[in-house]
């Protein structure tokens, strides 16, 4: 997918000019924490990050990488409704600003930029071919399911096992929260139109995950009273700071394939691996809560998955899957596949994103290496609260006469007293908490 | 039907054998790939050391016979590659013996 080639009426300066314009809106913020105040998502961006997601070379840098997501993730927000549960003329102000038509356009004018910067590498990972017809297709995924429900995961093990277990189960719902706190928000751009039945029986998902009306049964209400329950914030994108490049890759995902109907199939083969899968999970997680936080821990949502989401499961396959296939015959099943795919690996890359980080948070005897770049923190161009990543392991260096403090997620900060080195391992969230 | 989900790494193995029939990866040329039957439907010739021309259609090494990409399309296997893992869905019995091999193969590239 080349966006910028010789037919392209956009320009190269007026690409870069609609980032620039975009990125302004969302500058740093002194609070590492932002509570209820959903149009704060401070970015920080270098402009050969902006030059490296527009040219699209074959290996990405994490930093630009990480501001990618960050700002794709803005993009598709704006078309969601957000509104804090106290306003007052600040934030009357800031919710003009998110919604103004203008950085809406310019958002418009960069995202499928950053789509195809942030997902054709996912797409080249995956490809189908061959005579699939519906036979195949049902046992592909029932052989590909069949031991899910043994396997065991490596992030709510470590979680187990950190020195901090409610710390990282902390940092561990943190991730959920870009989606879980506006669940369904991706799906429900797949509800408007006409395309007879298949329509309706997605609309009966939808609602399930809606609480059919009833506010207390929504979700994302049911999320929020388990956030509530473990002392965290419910208020969305209060720890925007946090998010890993992988979680808000998951929300991205879900969003590009709905945002842009062809790839509903996609998007379809997508939900079919969270439905099928999430029973599972979600048990998982909900045990894992409850090992942590105690057997009267709130867990209503994980609990409300492992239900509903054996449902789902069969009404996405029966009522969604099926009768497009006997409609369409053959000619949607490669997508479906795709969808399926390459949702289980945006989730499997988060797994993996999470151990790291709740490893960077447990152990300080990884934090002396010597041999790696150094990074002199008076030379530091951006030294807000803004979290970040870096493209190599590094050691940070505080060369100045006081102290800093970093953070890896949520409560969990060291101090580097003066003089002092911290090691930051590549792809590795961190940050500053004030210097 | 039953069928069953095969994995081999595309790394080490192009070339696979079910029973009595054989079949390789072959690169389409919209670079998609594909498990295709490695006989020819003329005598069952190894078309793995065919030819090939800029059209795609692989020329068989016994007697010639062109086999065109959407022939090789419909031989071929249901296939999903994830990275370079590939999985095939086949229609036969997991006692059934299959054996993996790596070989020159002709291909676009």
């Amino acid at each position: 997918m080349k966006i910028l080639n010789k037919d392209s009426y956009l320009t190269h300066s007026s690409i870069v000019e609609s980032f620039y314009y975009f990125c302004k809106n969302f500058p740093a913020s002194n609070e590492i924490e932002i509570t209820d105040n959903p149009y704060l998502r401070p970015m920080y961006f270098e402009e050969e990050w902006i030059e490296e997601i527009i040219q699209n070379p074959k290996d990405h840098s994490n930093q630009a990488e990480f501001f990618a997501q960050k700002l794709l993730f803005n993009i598709y927000e704006q078309d969601l409704l957000f509104l804090p549960e106290e306003m007052n003329d600040e934030k009357h102000n800031q919710y003009n600003i998110f919604y103004d038509e203008n950085i809406r356009t310019a958002g418009k004018i960069i995202k499928l930029i950053l789509e195809s910067y942030l997902f054709s590498s996912l797409s080249a990972d995956i490809e189908a071919t061959g005579p699939w017809n519906a036979d195949y297709l049902m046992n592909y995924f029932f052989n590909d399911l069949k031991d899910f429900d043994t396997t065991e995961s490596q992030s709510l093990k470590v979680i187990l096992s950190s020195v901090d277990p409610k710390r990282a189960l902390d940092n561990y719902l943190i991730q959920c929260c870009g989606d879980f706190l506006t669940e369904a928000s991706g799906m429900s751009r797949n509800i408007l139109g006409n395309y007879g039945r298949i329509q309706s029986e997605l609309f009966k998902v939808l609602i399930d995950e809606y609480g059919y009306g009833v506010h207390a049964s929504k979700h994302s209400t049911l999320f929020e009273k388990l956030l509530n329950d473990q002392g965290l914030s419910k208020s969305s994108h209060t720890y925007w700071n946090y998010y890993l490049t992988s979680s808000l890759n998951i929300h991205n995902y879900i969003h590009y394939v709905s945002d842009n109907h062809r790839n509903f199939f996609k998007y379809i083969g997508a939900l079919y691996y969270a439905e099928a899968t999430y029973p599972h999970i979600c048990a998982q997680i909900s045990s894992t809560i409850k090992n942590v936080s105690g057997n009267n821990a709130e867990t209503a949502y994980f609990d409300e998955h492992v239900h509903i989401d054996y449902y789902h499961k069969q009404m996405v396959l029966n009522k969604i899957i099926t009768p497009i296939i006997n409609k369409y015959d053959n000619r949607f099943i490669i997508d479906f596949i795709k969808g399926y795919e390459e949702f289980k690996l945006v989730l499997g890359s988060l797994e993996k994103d999470f151990i790291e980080q709740v490893f960077l948070m447990d152990s300080a005897e990884i934090r002396k290496k010597e041999g790696y770049s150094e990074i002199l923190f008076s030379k530091e161009k951006d030294k807000s609260t803004i979290s970040r990543v870096t493209d190599e392991d590094v050691i940070l260096i505080n060369d100045t006469s006081h102290s800093i403090n970093v953070y890896y997620g949520y409560a969990s900060q060291r101090i580097i007293k003066s003089r002092e080195k911290e090691y930051i391992p590549r792809g590795k969230l961190y940050g500053y908490v004030g210097s | 039907m039953n069928a069953f989900n095969l994995k081999f790494s595309l790394i080490q193995y192009n070339y696979l054998v079910i029973e009595e029939q054989r079949y390789f990866l072959f690169k389409l040329l919209d670079n998609s790939l594909i498990l295709t039957d490695d006989r020819c439907p003329h005598r069952g010739g190894p078309l793995h050391l065919g030819n090939f021309n800029k059209a795609g259609c692989i020329f068989c090494p016994w007697h010639h016979t062109m086999i065109k990409e959407d022939e090789l399309i419909k031989r071929s296997l249901p296939l999903v590659r994830v990275k370079d893992v590939i999985t095939i869905v086949f229609p036969y019995s997991p006692s059934d013996t299959f054996l993996f091999f790596k070989k020159g193969l002709c291909n676009h590239n």
